[in-house]
């Protein structure tokens, strides 16, 4: 039998991730886990989305970008940090349709992308903290550095470290890690399933489960632990 | 590394960690030790949802090797033969 490659195995933890979310990861390995605290929207209602790191930096200049889109595995996650402000658009259907020709797992805008109701037809999850129609047009400054680490939002991105995205928010996991937190996430949302099934069940509530009377009384310690 | 020493390495981290949190029942240094290798972990209150990233993490130390999420059910996670047979697979 042939060893997995790095494809196989990053396919496997995506597919891991399908069953479950931000919360259990943040729950049952929080000491790896860190939030990426931005105020980053889906743009075209894909709010999920995991891979590999792929950041670059830019001012307002498509060539970083560009640059970035050109190396990006696929299966990674492009995350375009503008150091500008207001952005101009840094991404628009051009430039996600090539990332989804390119295999990307999704496209993060720290700045702005345009083209909205393009992009819900590409399949591609696009998150941006700005949205405006004025295109980034300028091609001046090339960057030395792709991919790059990029400090923001209380995280270090780190090429290769993995990001998560749902419903909920964003978090970082170093690479070398992200096994063992998947994993202790999905034995967690096992045990939280098996519990929400023994409630529906059995009837018993969350009071009942966590001896909240008990703990009212002070005969009890309070919570349960799947 | 053998299944006598891994049942070793691992009973004395559970041991640990069990010790570290407070685990109820209090019995739960003394079971450690002798721990079934097919004994449910978390039944036993020796491992919860919360502490397994710890055990998963330290197997992963022991082996030098991150774990193959496609080759285990959940199920393996919660033995001390099924958490060899990750060791292994993590070894290889």
């Amino acid at each position: 039998m042939t060893a997995p490659t790095v494809a196989d195995r990053d396919a496997q933890l995506r597919r891991r991730f399908d069953g479950l979310g931000c919360a259990q990861l943040a729950d049952a390995a929080g000491e790896f886990v860190t939030p990426l605290r931005l105020d980053l929207r889906p743009r075209n209602g894909r709010p999920r989305l995991c891979g590999p790191l792929f950041p670059v930096v830019t001012a307002d200049d498509m060539l970083p970008c560009l640059q970035a889109l050109a190396s990006a595995p696929a299966g990674s996650v492009l995350f375009l940090h503008n150091t500008t402000t207001p952005s101009e658009a840094l991404a628009g259907d051009i430039f996600v349709t090539s990332a989804a020709v390119q295999g990307l797992a999704g496209i993060i805008v720290n700045g702005a992308v345009r083209d909205l109701a393009d992009l819900r037809d590409i399949d591609v999850p696009v998150f941006s903290t700005e949205v405006t129609f004025v295109s980034a047009r300028t091609t001046a400054t090339r960057s030395e550095t792709v991919p790059a680490v990029v400090d923001i939002g209380g995280a270090t991105l780190r090429p290769g470290d993995w990001i998560f995205a749902d419903e909920d928010g964003f978090l970082v996991v170093e690479q070398h890690r992200v096994s063992a937190a998947i994993t202790a996430a999905a034995v967690l949302r096992q045990r939280e399933d098996g519990l929400k099934e023994a409630i529906r069940d059995t009837g018993r509530t969350l009071a009942d489960l966590t001896d909240l009377t008990g703990f009212l009384n002070g005969e009890a310690d309070l919570g349960f632990v799947p | 590394m053998d299944r006598k020493q891994f049942y070793r390495e691992v009973t004395g981290f559970l041991t640990k960690v069990s010790a570290e949190n407070g685990t109820p029942g209090s019995g739960t240094e003394a079971l450690a030790t002798d721990i079934g290798e097919d004994s449910n972990l978390f039944d036993l209150g020796l491992i919860n949802s919360f502490t397994v990233i710890r055990m998963i993490v330290f197997i992963e130390d022991l082996t030098g090797a991150q774990i193959d999420l496609a080759e285990h059910d959940l199920e393996t996670f919660y033995t001390l033969r099924g958490l060899y047979t990750v060791a292994n697979g993590a070894d290889q």
